[in-house]
């Protein structure tokens, strides 16, 4: 008798062992599409950024600051379903390998390009609002569903103005300089935040109304 | 990364994937036996019953015509009935004996009392023999270990939803006692129709009248003191079911009273002893026991933790004056529950096939798989919750019927 249990349980643990072998194979070629776009991106970033040395050094034409518009834009858009995916990926990853530094990767990612696009205001006079919206990624579970409140009203507000406003969320507790500086600047204690124009600093939920009131679209 | 709910998940799928391993592994591999000369002795069939009248004449009718060389008396004993049952039974030619109604066992109990045979035959009083029944299920008795010997029980109702979900179910627990009897396992010798040696009966001094499952108590006796049961899958008896849910319910419910009452009786044979009783069958059921509730538990918490996550981000939405359908979250699933969901489904849809495939009943319409895929997903996630009002009524003493 005991022969068929020891019998079941090999071959229990050879169908077991092969599915999370499959699992674990399917979530690092997921980790790694993620990777390749992630790179994708920041190479996209360097070379929006490298368009703006190209302006400061030879030119600084509309037809430049189009251009360098357009760029911005496509890069805004394209950053941001990086984050739903990442955000997506974090979820359903359960054996690949973490995504923690490929979210603080996008996250300085974002801060280089929320920072690229208030230089490429200013010095091209561009009257698009720059909407930062810092978040926690570690999370409590009342936490996750304000912010994913908030997730929705600011997706909401992008869809009313479009590329009238420059979206750009942001974890706020990855453990980065650059992002720990921000905080501490506008001495961030109550998350979610919403950074309008660098200006108005609007702490936990905010309705759609009052942000649509900071921003001119 | 792996969090607790996820880690409980494949705990659960490890132990659902061993027992479907398990029961093909021994179906593959078993020995195939089947006894082949016919065994005869003399038979009392005993029936209880409690206002039966609907079904009594065509049970015993069915008993007499079910082919036997051997000897043949058949008792019933009408528990207090208020119709005519008792003189139904009586005029289709049983020996009738009228009691107070004071439940199935006591009946059983005196029914033995009454009878003359070697081999004692309980059925049920909306059972019905087959022509095979009897003769096939006997020929197991040519072996001196055998105690007792269950059969094939069908359902007879193939009509409506409820109904079909039992036949798919009855074949399936049909099939499961046969592959358990290759491990001396079989735990019950169910009402409808089971034989019993009556010198293992007197030895065991009669059904436990405090279990409401008797015949699962009596089961557990019988493979307690040493003897075997086998389960004659060729002997088909098909009984009415519950067509009614409020009915099957209640059904439901006894059976699961019955099970803990009879768990509790032996828990101290666990691991007592090297036989499959104290090494298979009481921890099965206690295993059993734990992971239906600790997954009821579990899925409760999700669906609570859905419902308030849901209900706060829905107010929130109000609060902030935006549609709660807009939203930029996602139903996917992570992929290795994807996985272990399909190896589960796929190996319980080849399981069903190969259960239906052996009562020689072959999945022939798009109904067929439909009410198979109800099954798995809806009809088995009740048992925990049933589970659940089982034990919350057997506390609160409320064992009735």
């Amino acid at each position: 008798m005991m022969n068929v249990f020891a019998k079941t349980l090999i071959i229990t643990v050879f169908i077991f062992s092969l599915g999370i072998g499959v699992g674990l194979w399917l979530d690092i070629a997921r980790a790694e599409v993620e990777e390749r776009s992630l790179a994708e991106i920041s190479l996209q970033l360097t070379d929006v950024v490298t368009q703006d040395l190209v302006y400061d050094s030879f030119d600084n034409t509309t037809a430049f600051c189009n251009a360098a518009l357009k760029s911005n834009l496509e890069f805004n858009d394209r950053i941001y379903r990086q984050g739903v995916e990442l955000e997506k990926l974090e979820e359903l990853n359960k054996l690949g390998p973490d995504t923690i530094l490929q979210k603080k990767r996008y996250a300085l990612l974002q801060t280089q390009f929320w920072l690229n696009a208030i230089k490429i205001r200013e010095a091209c006079g561009f009257n698009y609002d720059t909407v930062a919206y810092i978040y926690k990624n570690e999370e409590t579970p009342e936490l996750n569903t304000r912010q994913k409140i908030m997730s929705s009203v600011l997706f909401e507000l992008k869809n009313k103005c479009g590329s009238k406003i420059m979206l750009v969320p942001i974890p706020g507790d990855m453990g980065l300089a650059s992002i720990d500086t921000i905080t501490y600047q506008y001495d961030i204690q109550e998350y979610p935040v919403v950074l309008i124009n660098e200006k108005v600093l609007l702490q936990g939920l905010q309705p759609l109304d009052t942000l649509e009131s900071h921003v001119s679209c | 990364m792996l969090g607790v709910i996820d880690v409980i998940f494949l705990v659960f799928a490890f132990i659902t994937l061993y027992f479907m391993v398990f029961f093909m592994l021994v179906y593959f591999t078993r020995d195939k036996g089947i006894p082949k000369n016919n065994f005869t002795g003399s038979v009392s069939f005993i029936i209880p019953a409690f206002n039966e009248e609907e079904s009594i004449s065509e049970t015993i009718t069915a008993i007499k015509e079910t082919e036997y060389v051997g000897e043949k008396e058949i008792i019933v004993v009408d528990d207090g009935s208020t119709d005519n049952t008792a003189a139904l039974a009586r005029k289709t030619g049983a020996t009738v004996y009228s009691t107070k109604n004071r439940g199935k066992a006591k009946a059983l109990n005196f029914a033995l009392t009454k009878t003359k045979g070697n081999f004692i035959v309980s059925v049920d009083a909306d059972s019905f023999l087959t022509k095979d029944s009897l003769k096939e299920a006997m020929k197991y008795f040519a072996d001196d270990k055998v105690g007792a010997v269950t059969v094939s029980i069908l359902s007879k109702e193939k009509k409506g939803l409820l109904s079909r979900l039992q036949e798919l179910e009855y074949i399936m627990i049909a099939w499961a006692r046969k592959n358990l009897e290759h491990v001396e396992s079989v735990f019950v010798t169910p009402g409808p129709m089971s034989i019993y040696r009556k010198s293992v009966l007197t030895e065991m001094k009669g059904f436990d009248e405090d279990n409401l499952t008797e015949d699962i108590e009596m089961a557990w006796r019988v493979l307690k003191g040493g003897h075997k049961i086998r389960m004659a899958t060729s002997a088909v008896v098909y009984t009415t079911v519950p067509t009614k849910f409020k009915e099957w319910w209640r059904q439901r419910s006894r059976w699961n009273m019955g099970g803990l009452q009879t768990l509790w009786k032996h828990k101290s044979s666990i691991f007592a002893n090297p036989g499959s009783f104290s090494m298979f069958v009481i921890p099965f059921f206690t295993f059993s026991l734990i992971i239906s509730l600790s997954g009821l538990t579990v899925f409760s918490y999700l669906i609570a933790k859905w419902i308030l996550g849901t209900s706060a981000y829905v107010i929130g939405t109000a609060q902030v004056g935006i549609s709660p359908f807009t939203s930029t979250s996602f139903l996917d699933l992570p992929i290795l529950f994807v996985i272990f969901g399909a190896i589960i489904l796929t190996l319980s849809i080849i399981y069903s096939k190969m259960n239906f495939s052996f009562y020689s009943r072959k999945f022939q319409e798009k109904k067929d798989y439909l009410v198979m895929l109800f099954y798995l997903a809806l009809y088995i996630s009740i048992f925990p919750i049933l589970l659940v009002y089982s034990i919350v009524k057997l506390l609160a003493g409320k064992k009735e019927w």
